[in-house]
C-alpha cells in the first residue's frame, strides 16, 4: 500500500521510499524516513496529502505520495514519535 | 558566534532581540546569499560578540547555495573564518529535525550551546519538552528561550559567556568527525550512511526524553482542515495573491506620490534657491540628480510595504500553504511553488516582485524567478498598450490589450521552459515534501525591523545605480548636437539623446516603426515605462494626454508617422511596437535591483537576451501582420 491509498487518520509505518538517492536523503532528513510512523491528517487538492509525524506536519504532493510505501499499524506507536 | 537552526524556528526573531538595530543585511562573501550580521552587547562587562544569522537549513549536507553558506560557516571553511561558538536553535515542536541538525553541527567539532524555542507551542500540542532533561541527555548547556517575549535571554547570555570561556565540549554520543561537513550533498552514498547513523542517535535521544504521545488535532490542523480543502485552498490563495497585487499598485501609489511631491516641491524649490552659478548646473542638480533621488525615494514605501507583506505571510505560516496550493501549476513550469507570488506581484510592478523572491529558500530558484519577473507585464506598460490600442485598434482596444497579457503569460511560461533546459539544467526537481510550520501570531516588531533594513539596503545600493543612470540621461538630453542652442535648453531632436535615437531608428525598421520618435520613446522606456507616453507627447510637441486612451492630437500625429514607417500597415507596426514594449528590458529600477540581488553578469546577460528576443518578436509580428 502507498501513502496515497492510506485512509485519513489511520496510522502507518513507512516501509520504503521509491525515489532516487538524493530525494530519499532529503525526505529522510526532513523526517519522512523508513520506520517513521505517520498519520494522514487530511487530503488536499490534486491528490496531495497532509501527513503528521508526531507533532510535525508535512505537505506531500500527489505523485510523491504514491511513491511512499507504507504498512498499517495500530494506533500504539512503535517508532520515532517526535 | 553563529546562529544555526531549521527555517521557521524563531532564529531571526532571536537575532533581532539580541542585536536590536545594531545589524545589517549583507551577502555571504562571494555569493548572492543574504546574511544578517550584528553585534550583541550582553552588558555586565562581557565583551560584545559578533553574531551571524545563518540561512535556516534542515541539514549540513548542502543542496543549495544557501545551505552551502551555512555548512561552510559551521565547518569554519568559509571566508568568515572559524566560529567561536554556535548557538543551535532546537525547536521543541520539531525535535527530531532539530536534533539531526544539532548532531551534524556537533560532528564538525564546533563548540555549541542549545537554545530551545517554541516550547509553548509544543506544550499546547501536548508534548512538553524540559530544557534541563534535554541538557542532561545531550551533555551540553540547553537554555529555553522565547524570542518573542525575551524570556530566557539573560540566561542565554550567561550560558554563552561561560561556554566561550570553557573549552570545546561535546554532545553525548556524537564524535567530531574530521571532515564532516565536507561531505557534500553530491556524495550521496556517504551522505545517506552518515544520515542513518545520526537518525539512530536521534531516535535514542527521543527515547530517553520519554515524551508522551502528541495531541492528535491541533489548532493549526483545524485551520488547515478548512484552508487546504480542495475547493477552498485555491480561492483563498487567489484572494491573497490579489491582495498582494493591490498592495503593490493602488495602496502604494498614494505613498509614492506623496514622496514624489515632496521632492519635486519643497526640496526642489530649496535647491533652486541654493544652487549658484549657471542655469545648466541648476538644471543638472534639479532635473538630473534630484529627479533620480526623488524616484528612488518614492520607490522606498513600495518596497517597504512589499517586504513587510511577504515577511508577514511567511511569519504567520501561510506561505508554506500557498506554496502547496500553487505547486502543481508551478512545477509544470519547472518552478518552485513559492515562485507564484513574485510572478503575481510582477503584474503590478516588477520592482517589488523582485523583493518577493526572498521567499524562495534556494538561491538558484530565486535567480530563475527573478529572470522571469520582467516578462510579467506591469501596469506601467499598460499605459502604452492603452495609447496604441486606442489609436490603431479603435473598437477592439480591449481585445488588443487582453492579447498582450496573454502574450505576457506565454513569455513567462516559454522563458521558464527555455531557461530550465539551458542555464538551469542542473537545478534538481525537489520531491515535494514541504514542512508546514504551526500557524502563529506574526512578530510585528521583528517584521518592521527587517522591512526597514531591507528597504535601506535597496535605497542605498540599487538607488546609486538609478540616480547615476538618470543623471546620464539628463546629460544626453542637455547636450546640443546642432548649433544655436544653449546647454540644457535643447529641443529633444537636437540633443545627443535625439541623435542617439535617430541612430537606433534604422534597426527598428524591419519591425515597422523605424523612426526617431518611436526610438526615443523606447529609450525613455528603458528608464521607466510610464514615461513612454509622455515621451511621445514631448517629441511631437503636444500636451501629454491625461487619459492615454483619448489620444486626440497625439493620436493623429502618431497615426501619420506609423503609416509612413510601415508602408501603409500601421496596425501591424503598432502591434509590433506593443510586443517590443512587453518584452524588452525592464526599467532601470528593476535592473538595479536585479543587479543587487543577482550580480552584474546575470543582469547584463538577461538584458541582452531580452532585447534580442523583443526585436525578433517585434519583427515577426510586423512581417506576419503585414500579410494579413
Amino acid at each position: 500500500m502507498n501513502l496515497a491509498q492510506c485512509p485519513v487518520d489511520a496510522h502507518a509505518r513507512v516501509v520504503a521510499l521509491d525515489a532516487e538517492q538524493s530525494m530519499r536523503l532529503r525526505m529522510s532528513e526532513l523526517g519522512l524516513r523508513v520506520g517513521a510512523v505517520v498519520r494522514v491528517t487530511q487530503r488536499a487538492a490534486f491528490g496531495g496529502r497532509v501527513v503528521a509525524i508526531g507533532a510535525q506536519r508535512f505537505a506531500v504532493d500527489g505523485q510523491t505520495a504514491t511513491r511512499i510505501a507504507i504498512e498499517p499499524v495500530r494506533a500504539a506507536h512503535q517508532g520515532p514519535r517526535l | 558566534m553563529l546562529l544555526v537552526g531549521n527555517p521557521n524556528v524563531g532564529k531571526s526573531t532571536l537575532f533581532n532581540s539580541l542585536t536590536g538595530a545594531r545589524q545589517q543585511v549583507t551577502n555571504a562573501p562571494g555569493t548572492t546569499v543574504e546574511l544578517q550580521v550584528g553585534v550583541w552587547r550582553q552588558g555586565g562587562g562581557a565583551d560584545p560578540v559578533r553574531l551571524i544569522d545563518l540561512p535556516g537549513t534542515y541539514s549540513l549536507l548542502a543542496r543549495s547555495p544557501d545551505e552551502r553558506v551555512t555548512a561552510d560557516a559551521v565547518a569554519g571553511s568559509s571566508r568568515l573564518g572559524r566560529a567561536d561558538l554556535a548557538v543551535v536553535l532546537v525547536e521543541a515542536a520539531g525535535l527530531a529535525r532539530s536534533l539531526y541538525l544539532l548532531a551534524q553541527v556537533a560532528q564538525t567539532g564546533c563548540p555549541l550551546v542549545v537554545a530551545l524555542t517554541m516550547a509553548d507551542v509544543a506544550a499546547s500540542r501536548g508534548i512538553p519538552v524540559d530544557a534541563d532533561r534535554l541538557a542532561e541527555v545531550l551533555g551540553v548547556p540547553v537554555v529555553a528561550v522565547d524570542p518573542r517575549t525575551g524570556a530566557g535571554i539573560p540566561e542565554l547570555a550567561r550560558t554563552v559567556e561561560a561556554a566561550l570561556g570553557a573549552g570545546p565540549g561535546s554532545v553525548a554520543g556524537i564524535e567530531a568527525v574530521a571532515d564532516a561537513a565536507a561531505a557534500d550533498g553530491a556524495d550521496l552514498a556517504a551522505g545517506l550512511a552518515q544520515a542513518e547513523t545520526l537518525f539512530g542517535w536521534v531516535d535514542e535521544v527521543t527515547r530517553q526524553l520519554a515524551a508522551p504521545e502528541p495531541r492528535a488535532r491541533t489548532a493549526s490542523d483545524r485551520v488547515d482542515g478548512v484552508l487546504l480543502r480542495p475547493w477552498v485552498g485555491v480561492p483563498v490563495f487567489l484572494a491573497v495573491a490579489w491582495l498582494l497585487f493591490q498592495l503593490a499598485t493602488s495602496l502604494a501609489a498614494p505613498l509614492m506620490d506623496a514622496v514624489s511631491a515632496f521632492v519635486s516641491g519643497p526640496v526642489t524649490d530649496l535647491a533652486r534657491v541654493l544652487i549658484p552659478g549657471p542655469a545648466w548646473l541648476e538644471g543638472f542638480v534639479v532635473d538630473g540628480l534630484l529627479q533620480g533621488v526623488g524616484t528612488v525615494l518614492s520607490f522606498a514605501p513600495l518596497m517597504a510595504v512589499m517586504f513587510l507583506a511577504i515577511a508577514l505571510l511567511e511569519d504567520c505560516g501561510y506561505l508554506a500553504r500557498a506554496a502547496f496550493v500553487a505547486d502543481r501549476a508551478m512545477r509544470a513550469l519547472g518552478l518552485d511553488g513559492r515562485a507564484v507570488l513574485p510572478l503575481v506581484v510582477g503584474f503590478g510592478c516588477n520592482l517589488p516582485a523582485l523583493a518577493a523572491t526572498r521567499t524562495l529558500p534556494h538561491a538558484r530558484q530565486r535567480l530563475l524567478t527573478g529572470l522571469l519577473v520582467p516578462y510579467a507585464s506591469c501596469t506601467a506598460r499598460l499605459t502604452v498598450y492603452l495609447l496604441l490600442a486606442s489609436i490603431f485598434f479603435p473598437g477592439h482596444a480591449g481585445t488588443a490589450v487582453f492579447l498582450m497579457y496573454v502574450a505576457s503569460v506565454a513569455l513567462i511560461v516559454l522563458g521558464g521552459l527555455a531557461l530550465r533546459r539551458t542555464a538551469f539544467r542542473d537545478l534538481e526537481q525537489e520531491p515535494f515534501v514541504l514542512v508546514l510550520p504551526a500557524y502563529q501570531r506574526p512578530r510585528v516588531r521583528a517584521l518592521l525591523l527587517s522591512a526597514w533594513l531591507r528597504t535601506r539596503a535597496f535605497v542605498t545600493k540599487a538607488g546609486r545605480v538609478i540616480v547615476a543612470t538618470l543623471a546620464v540621461v539628463w546629460v544626453l538630453l542637455a547636450v546640443p548636437v546642432t548649433g544655436g542652442h544653449a546647454v540644457a535648453d535643447v529641443p529633444v531632436h537636437d540633443s545627443l539623446y535625439g541623435s542617439a535615437a535617430q541612430a537606433i531608428a534604422p534597426a527598428l525598421a524591419p519591425a515597422g516603426f523605424g523612426e526617431w520618435h518611436s526610438a526615443a520613446a523606447l529609450v525613455t522606456g528603458f528608464v521607466a515605462k510610464e514615461v513612454v507616453v509622455g515621451s511621445f507627447a514631448q517629441t511631437y510637441a503636444v500636451d501629454e494626454p491625461s487619459d492615454p486612451s483619448q489620444a486626440g492630437d497625439l493620436g493623429a500625429q502618431m497615426r501619420a508617422t506609423f503609416e509612413e514607417t510601415s508602408g501603409g500597415h500601421a496596425a501591424a507596426a503598432a502591434a509590433a511596437f506593443m510586443v517590443f514594449v512587453l518584452a524588452y528590458t525592464p526599467c532601470v529600477a528593476t535592473l538595479a535591483e536585479q543587479k543587487r540581488l543577482f550580480g552584474g553578469r546575470w543582469t547584463l546577460g538577461a538584458m541582452v537576451v531580452q532585447l534580442a528576443v523583443a526585436w525578433v518578436l517585434a519583427v515577426a509580428v510586423f512581417q506576419v501582420g503585414r500579410l494579413l
